[in-house]
Order: C-alpha cells, then structure tokens, then sequence
C-alpha cells in the first residue's frame, strides 16, 4: 500500500513526535481492544468447545471446524449471503454514483433539498421498522407495492416465492441503506475541485470525457470505500431474513450470519456457531485485503 | 438541453417520491380513522383524522423517560465514537509511525465478525464488571468504531497536505492542525459519520435488548417492540404511530445536520 | 472437564481487559443488579400485558409484605426474541428464581436440567393445591404432569392458558344472509358459508396463516391429526389425515375465501371493517376488540370441524430456577397465582389469557365486555390438545411454519409439503 512506506528518519525524530500518533490512537485502541478484540478472541475459544450456553462446555479440539465442511445448510447460506452481496455492490455503488451525479446538476435548492432528504430518509428508519412497513406493502392481498405492482406487471407474494424472495429483500435494502452511499458519494463529489473542470474545459472536453478523466479518477477513493464497506455490510447480512421471511421459503434467503445466529440461539450449538462467525471473518478479511490489494489499479491517490 | 434536464429532474423527483412513499404511507395509516385503514387504493391524502393511536403509545409506555434514555445513549456513543474516531483517523492519514498498516487492518478487521456472536463474550465481559443492566453496557462499546475510522482516513487523505504544512510552518502543533484544518474541512464526512452514528444506535434493538432489563432504563426501540404483540395482538396503528414518533427527531436532526453535510465545503474554501 | 467459569474467564477478554476492567467499572452507572433476598422474575409481557401484570405484582406484595419481588418484564414481541434474551442472561450468570416459559419452552427448559423439582414443595402445600384443583379443569393437571414431567418429578404448576377458537363478525354474515357459525359447524358449512359471503359482500371468509399455534395446529386437529404422536416422539406430519387438512387450507386460499399468505396485515381491524368475515383467536384478540369498542360485533364458536372437534393449547408455566436459592418464597408467587383471589384478580384487570379456574372463567369479571360465545374458550378444554413442542420446538415450528406458508402460497401441493414437512421434523424428535 502507498502509505505503507516508513520513511527511516522516524527513529530520529522528537520523542513528542515519536509518541504522538499513538496518543492520538490510544482513545480508539483500548476501547477495542476490550470491547473488539478481547470478545474476538474469546470467539475463537468458543469455537474450540461444544457448549450449549446453559449448561457446563466441553473441549470439542477441531470438531466443529470439520463440521463447516459437510453442512449443507451452510453451504446454501454462503451461497444466498454472495448473491445478496454480488448485487448489495453492483446497486449501491451504481445507483449511489447515478444519484449523486443527478443531485449534483444544476438545479432549483428546494428541489435539491428535498431530493437529498428522500434518498437518505430511509436510511433513518430502523431495521425493525422497515422490515414491519415492507411486510405489510409486500402482503399479496392487502400490500401497497403489491397493488401497485400488479398494474405494471409485477408478481405477488414475493416473500413466500423461492424465485422472488431474494430479489425482494435485496429491494428492501437497496431502499433502507442507499442514503448512505448516496450522502458519502455525494460529499465525495462536492469534494473535486472545481478548477479542474474547467481545466477540462478548456482542453475542450466534453461532459463523458470529463466525467471519465476528472470524476471518476477523483471519486475513486470514495467508490473504493463505499465498495469495501458495502461488501463487508453485505456479507453479515442479518435482518431483512431475519425479520421477515426467516431464511425461508425452504431456505431460499437464509444468510450466513442469520444461521450462525440461529445456531447458537436456537439450535444452541454455540461452539459450532463460533466456528462459523471465524469463518466469515475470514471469508471478509480476505475479500478485504484483496480489495486492498487491487486499489493500486483503479484508485487515484 | 433543457428538455434533458428537465427529464432528469423529472427522473430524480419520480424516484424520491418512490423513496418516501412506504414511510409516508406508514404515517398517513396512524392518523386515519379506523375504517380507512389499509384501503386499497390506499388513502394517500386523508380528508378526516384520528390521533387516538399517538394517545394509546403514551399510555402504552412511558415515552418521555424512553425517549430520554435513547438521548442519552445515543448522544454519549455519537460524541464519544466519533472523537475517537476522528483522533485515529488523523493518525492513519497524517501522521507516520511503526505498524500503521499493522494497526489500520487490526481495527478494519473488527468489522469483520459479526455482533450477533460476540453478543455472548461482551455479556459475559459486563458481567465481570458489573455492568449489566447500565447504560454503560450499551454505549461503551459503541464509543470505537472501526467504519468510523475508516470514513475519516479516507477523508482526510483527500484534503490537500499543503493546507496543514502551512500551518505547520506557522508553528502550529498536531491539536491546532487538527483543529484549523482538518475538523474544518474534514465536516462533511464528520457530520456523515455522526449521523451514520446516531441512527445506527438510536434504533440499535439487539444489543440493548441483552444488556438492558430495568423498566426505568429502557430505550425508545424496546418500547417499539413491546407495542408488538406475540401473536400480533398489537394494534398496526399504534405500532405505526410509535414508528413515527421515533423516527420524527431523526428526520429533524438530519435536516439541520444537511447543510454541513453537503455544504460546508463550498464555503471553505477547498474550491479555489 | 472445563468448568462454565474457566471458559467465561477465557473467552469474556483477554488479560488486558482483566486489568482494564477496575478502570471501566468506574464509569458505570453503578450495577443494578437485585439484592439477594429479593424474590425475582422474568416474564415475557408487551407493554399492554405488563401494565396488568404489575397490579397483580402490586397486589401480591400486599399479601406478602415480608418478600420483595423484582419482576423484569421483556418487552419482546415473540417468544424466541425473549428466550435469546434469556439465555444469553442465564449463560453470563444472571441468576432469576422464577421465569415465566410457555408451554413451547417447557421441555426445553426441564432437557437443560436448569429447574428445581417441586415435588416438596407441592406436597408441603397440598392444600393449597387441592383448592386449586377441585377448582381447575382437571385436563390441565393431568396435561401438566404428562408434558412437563419429562422425568417424573413436578416441575410446573398448571395455569392460565389459551385456546382456539373462531372469531367471527356478526355483522358480515347479516349482511350476506348467512346463518351465523355454531358450535357445530363443519369444514363444509364453513366454506359454504364463504362463498356466499365473498360474492354477496367480497370479504373474505378468513385469513390463513402459517402460524403454529393459531394457523396449522387447528385445522390439523379437528381432522383428527398432528404434527407429532402423542408422546412427542414420533413425527405425524404426512398422515392421510394431515394432509387433508393442508389441502383444506390450500383451497380456501386457492378459491380467494383467504388472503394468500406472504406478507402482514393487521387482521383485527380488517375484521372489524368487515373485510374479514372470521379469524381464528385466543383470548388475545380482546385487547384490540375492545379498543376498537367492536365487542358488540364479534361473537365467538369452536372451530369447524371434519372428523371431530379440535384446538391446540398453551399455558403458562413458571418454573422456580435450580439456581434459586429461596424456592419457598418463589412457591409463594407460584401459589398466589393459582389462587382464587390471583386467578380472579387477573382475569378483572383484562389479561390476554383464559383463567385456569373453572368459577372464575365463569364469573362476570371475566365474562363482561367480551364478546358472545367467550365460554367456548374455557370449554375447548374437553377437546383440546398440548401443542406439541418438544425440547427442539422452536426448530421443529420454524420448519413446520416455513413448509405450510408453501402449501398455502401454492408453491409446493400439500401432499409433497407435508412428506417434506414430516422428514424436517422428524430430524427434530
């Protein structure tokens, strides 16, 4: 990484100098390393037990990481869990950027101001809340999206419809968390300096070949983290299944963290459901540190 | 051309309006009168009006003492998260010593493993120092927050180095650099991350529902779901007017919060 | 072997925590946690039902100055939500003397061995016991001591319980000419009866929902089936019979009688706008009816039948912990419950539950501002049947709940949901 390089002086320098960045980290480190870290760590020692939270645990050595091996259940889970991160990506960095462009144009401030809060709004709501909302609109007899819906050829009962479920949670979220991307492109945006456009401009640019040789290249610090931090939202995903179709119909939407979650509180099998959490982390870190590695090709720095 | 824009803004409006309508739908339902609840075509603009299930949420729960354990929880993790966060981040992105990498990944990495296992360790943590059942439980841990870093080095990294160097120049010291410069500029993603904050904990259900079992310490989304009946015997009206209620002082926050958010910049002076 | 307390220690923090943790509990509000001789509790109540239940707790210490009871009501809008709640508690050490578990966590609970045997106590206090039995119907006892006793040793005291029955608006039928249900209808009459209504009025006859409880248990036993043997040891779910009644389900969604399923609407209200002709309830409805001022509207009926009267029930068992270390002043609370000023007390404030005693189902505080036909509750007693929930419940109805939502969404045929509804619980028992 660019920012990696420790230049040799830094052993020379002031002993204030020396110690201040660790000062400034030390609020944030000790807070994690209590709250974070330690709980992490105690993670991985409840994965090495078989412990069914009520009663005494008992060592389990590598039992339930061989276990993650032939559960088909986790296998469907993991599955479901990329495909709703694979389009979480595409739509919330797509739109986001489509959005944000939109909102940037010329245009009267009321219209604006009211175009920012609709896109974020949702973003306030609870998951709780959204997940109540979205079942009833979604209710195939009574729903308002489905009414509306069927006059544009939309089909209904997508909740309890294996084709339609994911499609339809993927929905739900788009609406509950675009605001956010939305919000942190847009500040990305407002970010660029403008002599650079009309450095273009001048060049004669016209609007794609600026967009593509100023916007983009300037934007990509901002897509990249909107990028990694929508993969690593994704991949726990956790509510909408939770809340409103239960991993179901026949497991059609079941993510991975919903079933760890249901591992440990319903199945009660909290050693194997700490195997599966450091299985995700790992899963996450990696894609992460990919992510990370890739930046070098596309993010202008 | 003007055709175009106007077809864009058609677009963008279009789409806010389908944005908003389940939300404006929500709270249309709470203040119809019973028997035009959940017509089809829905009542979109009511013409009479029935405020009664607003009066069920406050006999229902104490809504003042909920709303002000919400407040406090919420404001304490805000402020606290997003000065630690604020403090790290200028670290990560100006200042240069062993293991920043090292110690950048570690935090990234506490993103990584989901809440709903370490739920158990961090009970049993709280345990061992009393905790459960305070306040304390549920805002400590949300005083570090690793996306919080994250959102503030990026950030920063993009505000020009010459900014600070000048101000270094003139003897100042990382606080004033800190304070000047970056704070300053720094303000949309800080008032982003803020927000981001606020309504992350101020709907937070999971974690207080563990941690939190007095009535007098209850938060505003406990109340929400103790509306809920098991078996659905919870009015939908009640539970929609409760919905808005909570989510009212968000929208207002956010209003205020919008100009810095997307503002400030224009006016700071980046833009020359 | 690791004892809890090792692997608490271990995987609660690492050592830095450990010498961190003095500095941290310095910022706390200061712990809250009940003094030792205080008597304490944990129920599952929405706000609604918590509001009753602290006068009875009000009413209790009255009785009993000398004990100090600590209730924590969960506000949690489902029994899993609260059980999570519960255990995480119990798993950190949280120590409760009594906590209130429906009869879906009864064996749950006992398989956990986390319940002290009341057996001594019980005898201690015979007749105390006795009063309240002359007094109960005597299926809850015998109900009691065949499910909650998986050892033999007396673990819950019989209580409150509900029924199903259907609630149905008096009005709708008037409307489109139809004879209001009796206790006697059949799955025939029933859907004869919504036909009618959905082309004279358009209602529909009745939601259908893939609810345990309230949406399956009760077509499936009045044609004389279940989801499990008797025993709760043998998966029953693709009978001739039990698939009969997924079939039964199917059509009244398939002809449009029920909204499909897939979705929430909030069915109280619809039936009392009179978009809904019927729904199936417990006591619970009677919060909303009476809110709605709707009471005058609905009467009540035993479930249409095919083969034979039927209706699941649920009651509301409250076992002392093992880790309890004051069970006499916890059976204090048990006996005031059963008890007729506790029973009566209960049913006056407007609970969302059937009283156990026969003379105070009876009685006009129970009786008044309910709708017509309340009794049928108290009376589906003679027929009714333990929802079975054996100690993997709460697996076995996530995989019932999600199979019969397909049957209903007619996604899967009923014959198919139900084999594969039957090898899903069967993996369960």
């Amino acid at each position: 990484m660019s920012e990696v390089a420790v230049t040799p002086s830094v052993a020379k320098r002031p002993t204030g100098e020396r110690v201040a960045p660790y000062l400034f980290l030390s609020p944030a480190l000790v807070l994690f390393l209590i709250f974070v870290l330690g709980p992490m760590v105690g993670t991985l020692v409840l994965s090495l037990f078989n412990w069914d939270l009520l009663g005494e645990p008992s060592f389990a050595g590598g039992e339930n990481y061989s276990k993650l091996v032939s559960d088909e259940t986790l296998r469907k889970a993991l599955g479901n869990t990329f495909e709703f991160t694979f389009w979480s990506i595409v739509l919330h960095v797509g739109l986001g950027l489509l959005l944000a462009l939109g909102v940037t144009r010329k245009m009267w401030r009321v219209t604006r101001y009211f175009l920012r809060t609709a896109y974020f709004f949702p973003f306030l709501i609870s998951w709780a809340a959204t997940a109540l909302i979205w079942k009833y609109a979604y209710d195939p007899a009574f729903g308002v999206f489905t009414y509306y819906g069927d006059k544009i050829g939309l089909p209904g009962g997508v909740l309890v419809d294996a084709h339609w479920a994911m499609p339809a949670l993927i929905l739900v979220d788009l609406w509950h968390t675009i605001g956010f991307s939305f919000v942190v492109i847009l500040a990305g945006l407002q970010a660029i300096p403008e002599h650079l456009y009309e450095a273009a401009l001048l060049d004669g640019a016209n609007a794609w070949r600026r967009f593509w040789h100023v916007t983009l290249p300037m934007l990509s610090p901002t897509l990249f983290f909107v990028t990694v931090i929508s993969f690593i939202g994704a991949f726990q995903i956790f509510e909408p299944m939770y809340l409103m179709t239960r991993g179901g119909p026949d497991n059609a939407t079941i993510s991975v963290v919903q079933y760890l979650y249901e591992t440990a509180f319903r199945n009660f099998q909290v050693g194997y459901a700490s195997a599966i959490a450091l299985l995700v982390f790992a899963i996450v870190l990696l894609a992460t540190l990919v992510q990370f590695r890739l930046r070098r090709r596309w993010v202008h720095e | 051309m003007i055709i175009r824009r106007l077809l864009t803004t058609t677009l963008l409006c279009a789409f806010a309006v389908l944005m908003v309508a389940p939300v404006f739908w929500l709270f249309v339902t709470a203040i119809l009168p019973a028997d035009d609840r959940f017509a089809l075509p829905p009542h979109w603009i009511p013409t009479s009006f029935d405020f009664s299930p607003f009066s069920r949420v406050s006999e229902l729960i104490p809504l003042g003492r909920m709303a002000w354990n919400s407040v406090k929880v919420t404001s304490l993790i805000t402020v606290g998260a997003t000065l630690t966060s604020v403090l790290a981040a200028y670290a990560f992105a100006r200042l240069e010593f062993r293991g920043r990498e090292f110690f950048f990944l570690l935090f990234l990495s506490g993103l990584m493993i989901p809440p709903q296992i370490t739920v158990i360790p961090v009970f049993l943590l709280m345990r061992e120092l009393q905790l459960v059942d305070t306040h304390a439980s549920v805002y400590l841990p949300g005083m570090v927050n690793a996306l919080g870093i994250f959102l503030l080095r990026q950030y920063f990294l993009s505000i020009p180095r010459d900014l600070d160097e000048a101000a270094r120049i003139d003897g100042a010291g990382h606080l004033t650099i800190l304070r000047r410069v970056i704070l300053p500029l720094g303000a949309p993603a800080i008032s982003a991350l803020a927000i981001y904050l606020f309504q992350m904990y101020w709907n937070d259900f999971f974690w207080p529902n563990v941690f939190l079992s007095s009535p007098e310490k209850l938060t505003l989304p406990l109340g929400l779901a103790s509306l809920q009946g098991a078996q659905g015997e919870g009015q939908a009206a009640v539970v929609f007017a409760a919905i808005t209620l909570v989510v009212a002082p968000l929208l207002l926050i956010f209003l205020v919060f919008q100009r810095t958010l997307v503002d400030s910049i224009a006016s700071s002076g980046l833009k020359d | 072997m690791v004892t809890r307390r090792d692997l608490l220690r271990a995987s609660g923090f690492g050592a830095l925590a450990l010498a961190a943790a003095p500095l941290i509990a310095a910022c706390g509000d200061g712990g809250s946690g009940a003094g030792s001789s205080d008597l304490t509790l944990s129920y599952l109540g929405t706000a609604d039902q918590q509001q009753v239940w602290n006068k009875l707790f009000a009413e209790f210490q009255r009785k009993n100055p000398d004990i100090k009871l600590k209730a924590t009501g969960s506000p949690v809008d489902n029994w899993a939500a609260y059980f999570d709640k519960v255990s995480t508690q119990l798993a950190g050490g949280v120590r409760y003397d009594l906590i209130q578990v429906a009869t879906e966590g009864m064996q749950l609970f006992a398989s956990k061995g986390l319940l002290q045997p009341l057996d001594d106590l019980v005898s201690k206090n015979q007749a105390e016991l006795d009063d309240f039995l002359a007094d109960a119907h005597p299926n809850l006892p015998k109900w009691n001591k065949q499910y909650g006793s998986p050892d033999g040793k007396t673990y819950f005291l019989p209580g409150d319980f509900n029924t199903m029955c259907l609630w149905f608006n008096k009005e709708v039928f008037q409307q489109a000419g139809v004879e209001a249900p009796t206790n006697e209808w059949t799955w025939d009459d029933f859907l004869k009866a919504g036909r009618t209504i959905k082309q004279k009025t358009g209602a529909f006859l009745y939601p259908a929902t893939a609810e345990y409880f309230i949406g399956v248990m009760p077509w499936l036993l009045t044609n004389g089936a279940s989801t499990l043997s008797d025993d709760w040891k043998k998966a029953t779910c693709d009978t001739p019979a039990a698939i009969e009644a997924a079939e039964f389900a199917r059509q009244l969604v398939a002809e449009k009688l029920s909204p499909p399923p897939g979705g929430s609407f909030d069915r109280f209200t619809l039936a009392t706008q009179g978009k809904l002709a019927t729904f199936g309830g417990g006591r619970w409805p009677i919060v909303n009816i009476r809110q709605a001022n709707a009471v005058e509207k609905f009467g009540i009926v035993a479930w249409p039948r095919k083969v034979k009267q039927g209706s699941p029930v649920g009651w509301n068992g409250i076992p002392v912990m093992k880790s309890s270390n004051k069970p006499e002043k916890a059976f204090e609370f048990l006996k005031f419950l059963i008890s007729k000023e506790g029973d009566a007390f209960f049913a006056q404030l407007g609970g969302t539950i059937v009283p156990a005693r026969k003379s105070v189902a009876e009685s006009t505080a129970y009786l008044d501002n309910s709708p017509t036909g309340t009794e049928n509750l108290y009376a589906a007693l003679d027929y009714a049947t333990v929802i079975p929930a054996p100690a993997k419940g709460n697996l076995i109805q996530r995989d019932i709940e999600d199979t019969w939502g397909q049957i209903l969404a007619g996604n899967t045929k009923p014959a198919d949901g139900m084999k594969k509804m039957q090898e899903k619980v069967a993996a369960n028992v």
